[in-house]
């Protein structure tokens, strides 16, 4: 495989441009993380160690394999929502080693509103349960949840998506062979209760571990009866009378260690064939990514660049680099796997769509993983481009996309829109990972060309009425849906919503695609099988 | 969750880590790297701790491991975190003998005030045409008997209370 010869000028007063704007992105993401995982008012510390409980990050650390690498997920989960008062959701979600294992851990964070569950909650746990389906991973619930925000039941309760398909995809990982282990380190009520009653195997916290279908208060409303929340569901009642829970344990330590000790027991998973040699780092080094990385999202940069800094020794075997050139495709090694990467250097036009679908039948014949670097603006529009079968080619493309068995990982590196976002294989299309750059945007369109469209469209309604509009009038008209829109597509909003698994610091791009890799190889990969390709 | 290795009634906290040049060893806020043990036989070998290797021979019983090294004999103890962390009160709890089934006492073995190990046979009951011997859930001294020989008691009825040596 040919190593791909960088051209980029690190002296150049570009590229030192871009690396210090892209240096104070990664500097701004780190300081958010930061604060959603660590920043709280003194008092919910306080409560905690009153009621005898770790904080989250702490039961965290005891359960995972000491200096094993733990890939946390949407970690700014509900930064834009709720008034930015829960933090990463109040849920811990990524996947760790425990026990030698690879497996998701999801932990309810009681020191954010006692862990209740908000509609991103749920959102982000059903998620956790769909990466623990697609990748066959064992579970490790921490449960210490008040239950649901009653305020906004309507958006997390009767819904597909809602609630109740936490407990769905409990009970399918448990058809499907998959252990989950649950913690019980606080009350778990209604739905909750079931989280460790689905789990396989589940360890409950005497003294602060409760597990009832209703709590005390709720029992005293409905039938008069007086009762403690530990002879309600306690562990001491669950383990030795109903028979709901399977170990009791005497501290939060205890339970871990129990917790540790079930899941060393579990088999060890064979994973999934595909080819790999010796790993080698990338000849360039990571950081030059952020001198690459535009600082003006507009500006055009070549994707080998980004290849060359993210996969072993930098070498990559293009696939027909003369045809179609709006994609990049190419075999490359990550860590010694060999992946099938599509890159976008540019609109996507006929050619390139053909391009894509066919290396993405190419790479799902030979077993190869897909990754695919988006920086998408769409697909070419156009008079001449429609005759020529724009959107029949396009439909090509998606169709290969959304058919492919092999596992697929999607970066936003930077733009993502219009049907460019889709056939880049975007969330909808069941990548098995979602990450994003902090610098990346997503949207239908584009926000000056929504802003252009929506104001021509007004600037029409008006003159067929006979009016016309002023430049004052026509900016006033612009400058809202310009503001509301970059709000929205900018990566802190697709995260906060959930539409990614997070966001990157682009120079940890290549350790956690790695982290994915070998998550995804716990299942296997079906035969390939497509539907019917517009020719 | 680290590991805990007790040496001279001091707790080691440690782990072992895998990388490219083998395992490293974490302790405490250091890390020893390489670290390697090539085995001579049942009970002895080569231990490497960062390019020095040393011959040791070992004997390992259960949770205890005797270990002879540069000359000296040492007694590392691990400390499982499944019994390090089961606290007191779960042994509180055990200060009471309960019957596991509904029956009949048939013979009494101890008597209060006499000083018992865990495990040791307090009394024999009958129940569904079985024999079961009722043992001491800890060490303890005998402090009171329910049931008379001869009568009957129900399923989780105390049978025996046992008090806390030296308190």
């Amino acid at each position: 495989m040919q190593r791909i010869g960088s051209v980029a000028d690190v002296n150049s007063q570009a590229f030192r441009r871009n690396d210090c704007h892209n240096r104070q992105l990664a500097a701004e993401l780190k300081e958010r993380q930061r604060a959603a995982r660590f920043h709280r008012p003194e008092r919910d510390f306080e409560r905690l160690r009153r009621q005898n409980k770790l904080f989250v990050r702490e039961r965290l650390a005891a359960l995972l394999d000491p200096e094993t690498p733990f890939l946390e997920l949407s970690t700014l989960a509900a930064n834009k929502a709720y008034d930015g008062e829960v933090p990463s959701a109040a849920q811990v979600v990524g996947i760790g080693i425990v026990a030698g294992r690879e497996v998701i851990v999801h932990a309810d964070d009681a020191s954010v509103k006692s862990g209740a569950w908000y509609p991103l909650s749920v959102k982000k746990i059903v998620r956790a349960l769909d990466i623990a389906i697609e990748n066959r991973l064992p579970v490790v619930h921490l449960c210490d949840c008040a239950g649901g925000f009653l305020p906004l039941q309507a958006e997390f309760f009767a819904d597909r998506y809602h609630a109740g398909r936490i407990l769905r995809n409990q009970s399918i990982l448990s058809k499907m062979g998959v252990p989950q282990v649950a913690i019980v380190m606080g009350h778990c009520t209604a739905a909750g209760a079931y989280v460790p009653a689905l789990s396989e195997y589940n360890i409950m916290v005497e003294g602060t571990g409760a597990i009832f279908l209703g709590g005390p208060p709720v029992v005293k409303a409905a039938t008069g009866e007086h009762v403690s929340a530990e002879d309600l569901g306690g562990a001491l009642m669950h383990t030795n009378v109903s028979g709901t829970s399977d170990y009791v344990a005497s501290s939060e330590m205890h339970a871990i260690a129990i917790a540790r000790d079930v899941v060393a027991r579990f088999r060890q998973p064979a994973k999934t064939w595909i080819d790999r040699v010796a790993p080698e780092p990338p000849a360039y080094s990571a950081c030059e990514l952020y001198g690459i990385i535009p600082k003006d999202a507009r500006a055009q940069f070549d994707m080998r660049e980004i290849i060359a800094r993210l996969v072993d020794g930098s070498r990559f075997h293009e696939y027909q680099p003369r045809y179609g050139t709006s994609l990049v495709c190419g075999f490359a090694r990550l860590h010694g796997y060999q992946v099938g990467i599509l890159a976008n250097n540019g609109v996507l036009f006929s050619d390139s769509s053909l391009k894509g679908a066919h290396f993405i039948q190419l790479c799902d014949k030979n077993r190869t993983p897909l990754l695919f670097l988006q920086n998408v603006t769409g697909f070419m529009v156009g008079r001449e481009y429609e005759r020529r079968g724009i959107t029949k080619d396009g439909a090509k493309l998606i169709m290969a996309v959304s058919g492919a068995s092999v596992p697929k990982f999607t970066i936003v590196c930077n733009s993502s829109h219009g049907a460019g976002t889709y056939a880049m294989s975007g969330r909808a299309f069941d990548p098995r990972f979602v990450f994003s750059w902090p610098n990346s945007q997503i949207s239908a369109m584009g926000a000056e060309q929504a802003a252009g469209v929506l104001t021509h469209v007004k600037a029409r309604q008006l003159a067929r009425a006979g009016g016309r509009l002023s430049e004052q009038e026509l900016a006033a008209i612009r400058e809202p849906i310009l503001e509301e829109y970059h709000e929205r597509s900018s990566a802190y909003y697709a995260t906060s919503e959930i539409w990614d698994d997070g966001i990157l610091d682009p120079v940890d791009t290549r350790t956690a695609l790695a982290i994915a890799l070998s998550a995804s190889l716990n299942a296997p990969i079906d035969a390939p099988q497509y539907g019917v390709f517009r020719l | 969750m680290y590991h805990s290795f007790e040496v001279d009634r001091v707790d080691h906290r440690l782990w072992l880590s895998t990388s490219q040049q083998g395992y490293r060893l974490h302790l405490r806020d250091q890390v020893i790297a390489p670290v390697a043990f090539t085995h001579h036989g049942e009970s002895s070998g080569i231990l490497t701790i960062a390019g020095e290797s040393e011959p040791v021979r070992f004997a390992i019983d259960g949770d205890l491991i005797h270990l002879h090294i540069r000359g000296r004999s040492r007694i590392v103890r691990y400390n499982d975190p499944l019994r390090a962390l089961t606290s007191a009160n779960d042994e509180t709890r055990l200060l009471i003998a309960r019957a596991p089934m509904p029956g009949v006492v048939v013979a009494t073995t101890v008597s209060p005030g006499q000083s018992v190990s865990a495990g040791m046979a307090l009394m024999m009951i009958e129940s569904m045409k079985l024999q079961t011997i009722i043992r001491s859930p800890q060490d303890g001294i005998v402090d009171r008997i329910h049931v008379k020989e001869g009568e009957s008691f129900e399923h989780d009825a105390e049978l025996v209370t046992l008090s806390e040596e030296g308190r």
